[in-house]
């Protein structure tokens, strides 16, 4: 038996005969084919008792009593910002995709942003060129002694250790150093000699505006190795590499505290060194002077 | 009181439509604009059909009124969705069966048993007649319970395909277009849901020594 003679078969079993159905069923008058129908019709006969259900008692009044209980669904508001939001995550997922060309660009940049951010901590805020300015007295003090480059390095390895060798300021913050040492101001600030102070001792140093002025010699005795941190990694490649960390105290402590010290709003004291020992330490003597009590210059 | 035949097949059906002669679109956009009277005469026109069908998916009279007011709260909260393309009787019968498959997802394999149990004596004290012989009655009762049991255990096609066209009596063009196929693919899908039927009530009937 065919899956068509099947299908006539139920078709005459459901009383749903289609043209053709009665002969296709005649035709296939087998035992197992009589008791399949009749199986048939005993199915639907099951079906169909099945419609004799008890009668629906539901009213409408308790449809809406319950619609009433229930009530309507509450109407979804889309808040105003979700659209925007929608429209900032899509220009950030648009950018994500465009990025692969900017991450290859950017990658040095990426590498190099921790020393940025040690940078910037260093950078000479005023209260740190104080801090520092301690130091100054001592490299200054053993410059002339011509051992600048060994204190030098024994004062700042950090501050040499954190430069970074590829950082590039913007050009428009380089300062002029050679119009800061041409100008006037600058020249009548520093002291001929330090020996005129002491004439005594080569070991005389001062600091504030006199330091200021010696930390600019440094810059010009070719300490070009400290000074990409200030003036870029162009210049590094100029200096001598002496004195590295000699150049690095000095200048950031000259640019802080000069102004600070020339203001004159506040008591400023210089510290002279005059060249004798302390016997309790065996360290030079330092005497703290008020600043109007010195004369500079030869 | 005028009658006129059943929107599906009409074969022993009749609907009385004092309620107006309103259609069901024109209803449906009464209702839709806060005519509550228009939803209650398509619930009134209506109740019948989805009633009929729950009865058979759960096999009490308190259930099943259940179930009907529950298709209908959900109509009424959807009246918006509904669109003209399709008849409203087809919208109302897919809320019914998503309902009834949703409901017979959530309830427990225990639950089922006991109510089943409780619809087979129910069933038996309340449709068996008084003048029957009471064995008959209850033999009767057990016989729907395993073809309603059959139904539902059914793939959810053939579960729709069965109770459409042999309990609900649709018209296959009702039942092609619920399905969204052609007549006679709906023909179709009827055969092979009344195949599928049979052989899963036959191994039944075998072991409770009915006959088929």
């Amino acid at each position: 038996m065919t899956n068509k003679d099947f299908d006539a078969l139920i078709r005459s079993a459901f009383q749903e005969e289609e043209a053709g159905d009665r002969e296709l069923v005649a035709g296939e008058a087998s035992e197992a084919m009589k008791k399949e129908a009749q199986a048939y019709a005993t199915l639907r006969e099951d079906l169909h008792a099945l419609r004799d259900i008890p009668e629906c008692q539901m009213s409408t009044e308790r449809l809406r009593e319950a619609i009433l209980a229930r009530g309507m669904k509450p109407k979804r508001v889309i808040p105003w910002w979700q659209p925007a939001f929608a429209m900032a995550a899509c220009a950030a997922v648009a950018a994500l995709a465009l990025a692969p060309g900017m991450k290859s660009a950017g990658m040095p940049e990426k590498t190099e942003s921790p020393l940025v951010a040690t940078h910037t901590v260093a950078e000479p805020t005023q209260p740190l060129a104080l801090e520092e300015s301690s130091i100054a007295p001592m490299t200054s003090q053993m410059a002339p002694q011509g051992s600048s480059a060994n204190t030098g390095a024994a004062v700042a390895p950090p501050l040499t250790e954190r430069r970074p060798e590829t950082r590039v300021r913007p050009s428009n913050r380089r300062p002029n150093r050679f119009a800061r040492l041409e100008s006037p101001a600058r020249d009548s600030a520093r002291p001929a000699s330090l020996d005129s102070i002491n004439p005594g001792s080569a070991a005389a140093a001062l600091v504030g505006a006199a330091a200021d002025s010696a930390a600019f010699r440094s810059e010009d005795a070719g300490t070009g190795a400290a000074m990409p941190t200030t003036f870029g990694a162009a210049d590094a490649g100029t200096g001598s590499g002496g004195g590295a960390g000699f150049a690095m105290p000095g200048n950031q402590m000259s640019r802080a505290g000069a102004p600070q010290n020339k203001s004159g709003a506040e008591p400023v004291t210089v510290i002279v060194i005059p060249g004798g020992v302390d016997p309790a330490t065996g360290a030079p003597v330092a005497q703290e002077v008020d600043k109007r009590e010195v004369v500079f210059g030869g | 009181m005028r009658l006129e035949p059943s929107p599906f097949g009409g074969k022993s059906r009749e609907f009385d439509t004092t309620f107006g002669a309103d259609t069901d679109d024109a209803l449906v956009n009464r209702a839709r604009s806060g005519d509550f009277s228009a939803f209650e005469i398509l619930f009134e026109r209506h109740r019948n059909l989805v009633y009929r069908y729950a009865y058979q998916m759960a096999p009490r009279r308190d259930d099943a009124e259940d179930i009907v007011q529950e298709v209908f709260i959900r109509a009424y909260q959807n009246l918006h969705r509904y669109r003209d393309e399709a008849k409203f009787t087809t919208w109302l019968l897919r809320i019914t069966a998503n309902y009834g498959t949703d409901r017979a997802r959530m309830s427990t394999r225990r639950q089922n048993l006991e109510q089943q149990e409780a619809a087979g004596a129910l069933t038996w004290m309340t449709v068996g007649s008084g003048e029957d012989d009471p064995i008959e009655n209850l033999e009767q009762a057990r016989r729907k319970a395993m073809v309603r049991e059959a139904i539902q255990n059914l793939p959810e096609n053939h579960r729709n395909a069965i109770l459409f066209r042999d309990i609900q009596e649709m018209e296959y063009d009702q039942i092609a277009e619920y399905f969204g196929c052609t007549v006679g693919g709906a023909k179709l899908r009827v055969l092979r849901a009344r195949r599928a039927l049979k052989d899963r009530l036959m191994p039944l009937l075998s072991e409770s020594g009915g006959e088929f």
